[in-house]
């Protein structure tokens, strides 16, 4: 589903992403974790062409992504992106902020749009916010919204971005059980994210990343209960905190 | 141009100084930087009520600021020039006419700047002088008023070109100040009245452009200090 | 003399007629400087650096040279320049109010203009990265997410600008415009009385901008008013003289 070759990328003289390579097949869940300034944003970033890349190739169903061509459009349709921020569109309603780009962008009617748009608000569980203005919204709800704005371009792969991250603790568990139903459902997710329990139940894949490299790339089962490197060792220790 | 510059540029430097008071671009400089400088401590007091608990008093304030602002200030320097003679019984020269309304004028503006200052701090530094035992006088002098100023300055650059071309007014009550001085001159200069407004208008370029990019560099020095100081480290 | 007496009588008149002068120029050179300002704000996007520098020293420019000047370039300088044809054509209509409006159109439009520009630098980069990322193109992301939140949070400083320059139309006075301030002096040069005409138009400003004022906080409380987080607002330019 998505394959990443010999990814080099730079910030100005920071060498942020070091020959990364990936493979991901439809239906996994990859959760990417790693200590801060470590590059998995980054990563998350280029997949959806948000960020350019230096060498390497980036395919995604079986196309190369490239921010510069004219495919990078139609090609995001088909990438969903959750922001760490939820970057919600602050002069639209929840409904408007669901439908705008189906309408816009897959010609769908008002009507098709907003019926589809009702079915994902029941899935997040926000079928009564249809019509009030984000900002009146807690964090974890502006950030369920923004999960059914994704799921609204009906993409086949979902990226998080420290989904729960500017979340406050008690909100976290909502927008998580989403994204884990989103899991049960098939859906081929990548998710950067610093919530190990819901690693451990919900990833098919742990990528554990360190300053540009991808360390470990294993079950979790095995990561969390014998990791083979001292970095990742550390890292739980940390988190953790035993 | 360079003509007229060679022949005029002292004229147009100092006005008919020393046969007459010192005018031209010299003036302008002076009555801009002396008219903020007396600006800001009239700004300061103005600030005080405007942050008055006490509601008319602070009202009454705002009502003044407000006055200040919703007129034109061509406005205001026809009443201090024609009115405060007939009121107070004294007539002051052209020049100082100008002073004192670009300083009231100025004053309620900056009285603005000041409180829009020390508003935008955020309120754990007043808390946490008054937690440290500090009164509401000490806290304001020694920890509000020096962030306060700080983050005032690149408004207070821009401020000082905006006196500078209010100086220019000055030419409606025949204040010698560079514009009417330049005005004189294209008079005096029937055939080459174009390259003379060309010459003002480069002058104030001059004068202004430095202040606008100074006033940007400062405001971004400022903003990166502000941010580094009230965001969290992530 | 009361005040209502001495605006019932002739004088009120000449002052009604400065007025509508005052409120004519005001109207013009506000649709006028948005239209420039919008103008110079979208050449200001374009790719082109060079075009960018260029653009915003030539709005710099503008803004650093007193209003008065403008108006005395456009009214004894421009005319001169102009094609003997255009300048007959000129000086058959009201050239005094026609050169007072360009230079107030073109000082105020470069400070909307920069009032415009910074609302869309205030609107967040995560905006335009989530439309992106939804398969918006930048064009479109330009028209459905960033101007309809940069124009909402341009309307107060616009407020702001179009006081501004009401206030600043006075000085068309300089070059014989009869607006307000001129029908006041020339009452004053009248009468010999400066109390009452001033008094007057000092009035009729201060309304104007309750006016404004108030219009400009109910817009705020209206549309802006669900923001939870505080506001963005650009940083007004304030044109002065």
């Amino acid at each position: 589903m998505i394959t990443i070759t010999h990814l080099d990328k730079h910030f100005d003289r920071l060498h942020v992403l070091k020959d990364i390579s990936l493979n991901v097949k439809p239906g996994e869940v990859l959760v990417l974790c790693g200590p801060s300034g470590s590059g998995k944003t980054t990563l998350l970033r280029t997949i959806n062409g948000l960020e350019t890349i230096d060498s390497g190739t980036i395919t995604v169903d079986g196309e190369t992504v490239d921010p510069k061509s004219r495919e990078i459009r139609r090609q995001r349709q088909g990438i969903g992106f959750v922001f760490q921020q939820f970057n919600l569109f602050p002069h639209l309603s929840v409904i408007d902020n669901i439908t705008l780009a189906p309408r816009k962008l897959k010609g769908l009617t008002r009507d098709e749009a907003e019926a589809r748009a009702m079915q994902l608000l029941d899935r997040v569980g926000l079928r009564d916010k249809r019509d009030v203005h984000t900002d009146t919204l807690s964090g974890g709800q502006q950030q369920r919204i923004a999960i059914a704005r994704a799921l609204a371009m009906e993409p086949p792969v979902l990226l998080f971005d420290e989904p729960t991250s500017a979340l406050d603790p008690e909100m976290v568990g909502e927008v998580l059980s989403v994204i884990r139903e989103l899991a049960q459902d098939g859906m081929t997710m990548l998710c950067v994210t610093h919530e190990m329990g819901f690693a451990r139940d919900v990833a098919s894949r742990i990528i554990f990343m360190a300053d540009g490299r991808i360390v470990e790339d294993t079950s979790p089962g095995q990561f969390f209960s014998a990791p083979e490197s001292a970095r990742a060792r550390a890292f739980l220790q940390d988190i953790l905190g035993h | 141009m360079i003509e007229i510059l060679q022949t005029y540029g002292m004229q147009l430097l100092i006005g008919g100084f020393p046969h007459t008071p010192l005018g031209g671009l010299a003036l302008t400089v002076i009555l801009a930087v002396s008219g903020l400088v007396l600006a800001m401590p009239v700004g300061l007091l103005m600030a005080v009520p405007l942050r008055s608990r006490f509601r008319p008093v602070k009202a009454l304030a705002e009502l003044i600021v407000f006055y200040i602002r919703s007129v034109p200030l061509l406005l205001h320097v026809l009443w201090v020039y024609f009115l405060m003679p007939a009121i107070i019984g004294v007539s002051f020269p052209p020049a100082i006419t100008m002073l004192i309304t670009l300083v009231l004028f100025n004053g309620a503006y900056i009285s603005k700047i000041v409180v829009a200052g020390i508003d935008a701090l955020p309120r754990g530094q007043t808390e946490a002088a008054l937690s440290l035992g500090f009164g509401r006088v000490q806290t304001m002098r020694h920890i509000i008023l020096p962030q306060a100023l700080r983050n005032m300055l690149p408004s207070l650059v821009s401020q000082l070109s905006l006196l500078i071309k209010e100086t220019a007014l000055g030419a409606a009550i025949g204040a010698t100040e560079a514009t009417q001085t330049f005005l004189d001159l294209a008079d005096n200069l029937p055939g080459q009245a174009i390259q003379v407004y060309a010459l003002l208008a480069l002058a104030y370029f001059a004068l202004c452009y430095p202040l606008l990019l100074i006033g940007r560099r400062l405001e971004r020095c400022v903003g990166k200090a502000q941010k580094i100081a009230t965001e969290p480290a992530s | 003399m009361t005040l209502i007496e001495f605006l019932s009588g002739r004088y009120g008149e000449l002052l009604l007629k400065g007025l509508i002068v005052t409120l004519q120029l005001s109207g013009v050179t506000l649709a006028a400087s948005f239209v420039i300002g919008v103008v110079l704000t979208l050449i200001r996007l374009s790719p082109l650096w060079i075009v960018q520098q260029a653009v915003g020293l030539l709005v710099d420019a503008i803004r650093s040279v007193p209003l008065l000047v403008h108006v005395i370039f456009w009214y004894f300088g421009a005319p001169e320049l102009l094609p003997d044809g255009l300048r007959m054509w000129l000086y058959a209509r009201d050239v005094n109010f026609i050169c007072a409006a360009v230079a107030i159109s073109i000082y105020a439009g470069a400070f909307i203009s920069e009032d415009l520009r910074s609302g869309l630098r205030s609107i967040p980069r995560g905006q335009s990265e989530a439309s992106l990322s939804l398969g918006f193109s930048g064009f479109e992301t330009f028209r459905y997410i960033i101007l309809p939140q940069a124009f909402r949070i341009t309307v107060p400083p616009l407020l702001g600008q179009a006081m501004t320059l009401t206030k600043n139309t006075s000085i068309a006075l300089m070059i014989g415009v009869p607006e307000l301030v001129y029908q006041a002096r020339r009452i004053q040069d009248i009468t010999y009385e400066p109390l009452m005409p001033y008094a007057s138009a000092t009035l009729v400003y201060v309304v104007i901008c309750a006016l404004l004022t108030l219009a400009s906080r109910a817009y705020s409380r209206t549309a802006l008013s669900h923001r939870t987080e505080p506001e963005r607002t650009p940083a007004t330019r304030e044109q002065s003289a």
